[in-house]
């Protein structure tokens, strides 16, 4: 993710395009043979992304339908469900369910280990995508008994999302640290008009406070949980957990962050995203499709790395991957499925940031983006947690409880980080 | 149970009662009722007043700080067509509404069955069968989830209306059962006797004889099983994934997921999502409480 | 009786099957749907199994997931959460608030003035509305920065920021049982509705020419009669309100912090978020153990004493 000349994009993106092109016809072809004798295959493809965000998708699979009329595929969307992994295996373990299915990455290991998913290793061996499996991003969290068990599809991350006006009336630039954030955020809120910096900072077990929880923590060197030779262990001493947990409360207590965020949950929440398009918000963290949603609203927001972001590993690297069910009745049909939705041709389409890296190089941002063009280099996956005992949701719902106990006033943030401490030993014990 | 004659009494019912109030006036404690009962009735309705009030109000108006009430000129009808062309909500409440009304009648025929056995017979088994039947509903449902998906899967009953119509009536019979019962009891055993006499056997004695006396035990029981059918969420979303047969509830989870405090959306939302339950109501209403007057006059 | 003794043996055998038969289709669907799933609730609680294992597998692990709950510091906070705010609070107060209302409708001079059918309407509103939308139009009304109540408090100068109901110590549990108890009011009024509609004029009448007034008549005619119904009432309702998850999850998720942590919602996370099935179910049984040993002493003795 280099900035890049905008000429050698453009060439290289035609140049993909058109193996995209060739791979498509390629594709009917070993369709029509999967589907020996002449039957039609259906397949179901299955996604989680609210309604209002799928119609580039949904055109991709409509071109896929019309230019494949042997293998039919069904979008079907399990938006909301929070569970959609848990569905899966339920369906998978019966026999059923769709034959291709979109994961968050954190999901791939859960739906790995009981084998429901075909390893789409075995599968490139035969014939690999556009860009060979290796050169994807995020494999790391799609890998588990030395196979790939998921092809990833989508990369993103949190970058600082801004109401370039709001900060400019302000007089104040973006902040790079943390601390910086806070006396800026409170700066701005004293001036009545806008809230400082906002997040979901409710205390749920999904509660969207957990990727600037996190990003705080690793730019300050420390993380819930690390391995320490073979074992895992709890990441951070009781006072650094306190530290961080005093940081977030005085975001509040410094008027950075109102306190009605205590019970945002989602950082899709329209009081973020609207919030920050309108203006009533100065600042907050978004991935790239909650971003465009705002800019789907006003311009004026815009991007910049998140504190510290330019720091390695300071930020996620997250997205989706795609799953092929071990069920499925047609894994072949599936994969050039799976194929083509990670070609560049598909991408000219998705409104995402491609796993493949071939393709991510050709592409070129959007405006406004700029923030995860700096950051995405510097971002790392959740495999830093993924690999340990303990299952990412988990260290979610504890730190999202231990922290907001400390807004509230239900704990002090000393005893909540050494509740928090010996919570996570325990969970690490199994 | 003079009320319940000035009630049905038509006009001359309705003529004597303007004679009565005349007559008789409004004594101090009758205020205080009025009173009383106004303000309860302005304190429960408020929270559904403001619902409904505020789904016709595009979002700025209603997040305004400096304002309280939204102004009139800007209601709009907007929220509900974003709703209705920009999701399948009319197909998950035809849905919901098949799968609500099959429930109910099946929980009232099934639990009529059940609750005239406990009524009417004294039988080997019969005190550990109902304590059995209360028990089932000890058991939280989340847990049962999983065992409950694979046996619906092995009878093919997965994204079908018919398999929540089963779950349904299953998870209301417990309540129904009983509540038929109560019922039951109320209605003199000499019917029944009588209706023996005349050559009916026991299913033509129920349904002809006694349940058409029972009304307010069907109206009681059909109620609260649409209302169960219609509200319920775990498993119409864990049985049902097909966008076809996807129910009201279901639809309303996703779109709260999705705008969760785009007020003026997700209470437009709830709007249509109660609305069945408040027509049914309005409907029955009237049997319901005259059938609970009914009952009231046994023996 | 004559008609069972006349055509002998066989009719009578055919009439002593009768009740099984009709019990047959709600105790074969309740066997199905709910006794063997809960059989294997207790195989779940004895195994280490997560929710993406096939149906059957997992590891012996004895009674360590009893032991893991029993264990765990949250549990006794969100045990008491459950007695005191969902199984008592909202119990309590539904039997009161209902019995209140209940009599207040039947009075005659509602009938008198016709506006009997509105109010009764009106207070039955609620339970047309799904508990996820009651939720939602709660949250909406309580919003800390753009809902109606704050924007009366912060418009009187009453306080200088918002409160946030769901995130504050001090209004978050009443927060949680105005909405539960808005919502699930109205089932308890029209079952005690039926319940006085059930006691005879002359009871009352007879009460008047003793001389009582209508406190007097309340607690000598009214409570006694309703006996029988509030003891089912509030058996049932004591059950739901003590399995109850979708309240608390849906306003707080168990916040802030861990404070308005239940038993429902403990399960919940333990078997779907920390993807341990066993744990869940270990939560469940004791949950349903619980529940269990309140019916039955309930049964012997509130019960028993209204129903002979």
């Amino acid at each position: 993710m280099r900035r890049r000349q905008f000429l050698g994009s453009l060439a290289a993106a035609t140049a993909l395009a058109a193996t995209g092109c060739s791979s498509s016809t390629g594709t009917s072809s070993s369709g029509a043979s999967t589907g020996a004798g002449g039957q039609t295959v259906k397949l179901v493809f299955r996604q989680f992304d609210p309604p209002t965000e799928i119609a580039g998708l949904t055109k991709v699979v409509d071109s896929w339908n019309a230019a494949n009329p042997k293998i039919q595929v069904k979008l079907e969307t399990l938006a909301g469900a929070s569970d959609y992994a848990q569905q899966f295996s339920r369906e998978a373990n019966s026999g059923s369910g769709p034959d291709v299915v979109q994961l968050g990455f954190v999901n791939v290991k859960d739906l790995a280990k009981p084998k429901i998913l075909l390893p789409v290793s075995d599968l490139a061996k035969k014939s690999q995508p556009e860009t060979p499996v290796d050169k994807f991003l995020a494999l790391d969290m799609n890998e588990f008994d030395n196979k790939t068990w998921a092809l990833p599809w989508t990369v993103d991350t949190f970058a600082m999302a801004f109401n370039d006006d709001v900060m400019k009336a302000s007089g104040r630039q973006v902040p790079t640290t943390w601390e910086d954030l806070r006396d800026s955020a409170a700066a701005i809120s004293k001036g009545g008009k806008a809230a400082g910096f906002v997040f979901a900072a409710a205390s749920s077990a999904g509660a969207g406070q957990w990727f600037a929880l996190n990003y705080y923590m690793w730019s300050k060197g420390f993380a819930l949980v690390k391995q320490d030779g073979k074992a895992w262990v709890p990441g951070a001493s009781t006072d650094q957990l306190a530290s961080a947990m005093d940081y977030f409360n005085s975001l509040f207590t410094s008027g950075a962050t109102p306190k009605s965020f205590q019970t945002v949950e989602q950082f899709t929440d329209p009081q973020i995203v609207t919030g920050v398009a309108t203006g009533t918000a100065a600042m907050a963290l978004m991935p790239p499709q909650t971003l465009r949603q705002a800019r789907g609203t006003s311009q004026k927001v815009m991007t910049a790395p998140v504190p510290d972001g330019l720091k390695d590993g300071s930020s996620h690297l997250g997205g989706r991957s795609l799953g092929i069910n071990a069920a499925t009745k047609n894994p072949e049909a599936a994969w050039e499925f799976v194929k083509y939705l990670n070609s560049a041709k598909a991408f000219e389409s998705i409104p995402q940031y491609p796993a493949a890296t071939t393709v991510l190089k050709a592409m070129e941002v959007p405006a406004g983006e700029e923030g995860y063009q700096k950051q995405l280099p510097h971002s790392r996956s959740f495999a830093r947690y993924i690999n340990g005992p303990v299952p990412v949701p988990t260290l979610q719902k504890l730190s999202c409880a231990a922290f907001g106990a400390v807004y509230s006033g239900q704990k002090t943030s000393a005893q909540s980080a050494k509740e928090l401490v010996d919570a996570l030993a325990v969970a690490l014990k199994g | 149970m003079t009320d319940l004659q000035t009630r049905s009494g038509g006009p001359q019912g309705r003529a004597a009662l303007r004679v009565v109030r005349r007559r008789r006036g409004l004594t101090a404690s009758d205020v205080g009722v009025l009173v009383l009962t106004a303000f309860v009735c302005v304190a429960i309705a408020f929270p559904f007043v403001w619902m409904v009030l505020t789904s016709f109000f595009p979002t700025d108006e209603l997040f305004d700080p400096t304002r309280l009430f939204p102004r009139p000129e800007r209601a709009t009808l907007a929220n509900y067509a974003l709703l209705l062309s920009g999701s399948n909500f009319a197909t998950y409440m035809v849905n919901s509404a098949i799968v609500s009304v099959g429930s109910m009648l099946a929980s009232v025929v099934i639990s009529s069955l059940s609750g005239y056995a406990f009524s009417r017979y004294r039988f080997r088994g019969r005190q550990v069968v109902m304590v059995a039947i209360l028990a089932v509903q000890l058991f939280p449902f989340v847990i049962l989830i999983t065992p409950m998906y694979a046996f619906f899967s092995e009878l093919g009953l997965l994204n079908t209306r018919l398999g929540l119509v089963i779950a349904y009536v299953a998870i209301s019979l417990p309540f129904a059962s009983y509540l038929m019962l109560g019922f039951f009891e109320t209605v003199p055993r000499s019917l029944d006797e009588a209706a023996r006499v005349d050559g009916c056997g026991v299913i033509g004695t129920l349904f002809r004889v006694v349940l058409p006396v029972a009304w307010p035990g069907i109206a009681t029981v059909g109620i609260n099983t649409f209302i169960l059918a219609w509200e319920e969420y775990l498993f119409a979303k864990v049985l049902n994934t097909d966008e076809s047969m996807k129910t009201v509830q279901v639809g309303l989870a996703n779109f709260f997921g999705e705008f969760t405090t785009r007020w003026d959306l997700v209470m437009a939302a709830s709007v249509l999502a109660s609305l069945p339950t408040i027509i049914l109501f309005a409907v029955a209403q009237r049997r319901l409480v005259s059938g609970l007057a009914v009952g009231g006059v046994k023996e | 009786m004559t008609l069972a003794a006349a055509p002998g043996r066989s009719a009578r055998r055919r009439r002593a099957a009768t009740p099984y038969v009709l019990l047959a289709p709600t105790v074969v669907m309740l066997t199905i749907l709910f006794a063997v799933p809960a059989v294997y609730n207790v195989w779940l609680a004895l195994h280490k199994v997560t929710p993406y294992d096939a149906l059957g597998e997992g590891d012996y692990v004895g009674v360590a997931n009893f032991e893991s709950v029993l264990a765990n510091p949250l549990t006794p906070l969100s045990a008491r959460n459950t007695v005191v705010w969902l199984a008592f609070a909202t119990v309590a107060l539904r039997l009161v608030l209902g019995l209140g209302l209940a009599v207040l409708l039947q009075h005659s001079v509602l009938r008198r003035m016709r506006v009997l059918g509105v109010a009764r309407t009106i207070v039955l509103l609620p339970w047309m509305v799904p508990p996820t939308v009651a939720v939602a139009a709660w949250k909406w009304l309580l919003d800390g920065r753009t809902g109606l109540v704050n924007k009366i408090l912060l418009q009187t100068g009453a306080i200088p920021e918002g409160i946030p109901f769901f995130a504050d110590l001090t209004w978050v549990w009443p927060s949680i049982v105005a909405v539960f108890v808005w919502r699930e009011l109205p089932f308890v009024v029209i079952s005690f509705m039926a319940g006085l509609q059930a006691i005879s004029a002359e009871q009352y009448e007879a009460a008047s020419i003793d001389g009582a007034d209508g406190w007097r008549s309340f607690w000598h005619i009214t409570l006694p009669n309703l006996r029988p119904i509030i003891a089912v009432i509030g058996l049932f309702i004591t059950i739901g309100a003590f399995n109850n998850f979708i309240y608390v999850w849906l306003t707080t998720g168990g916040g802030p912090g861990t404070f308005t942590q239940v038993l429902a919602t403990q399960l919940f996370t333990t078997a779907f978020v920390d993807n341990h099935l066993g744990g869940g179910a270990a939560i469940g049984l004791l949950m349903s153990g619980f529940m269990l040993v309140f019916a039955a002493v309930y049964l012997l003795t509130v019960l028993r004493r209204g129903d002979d």
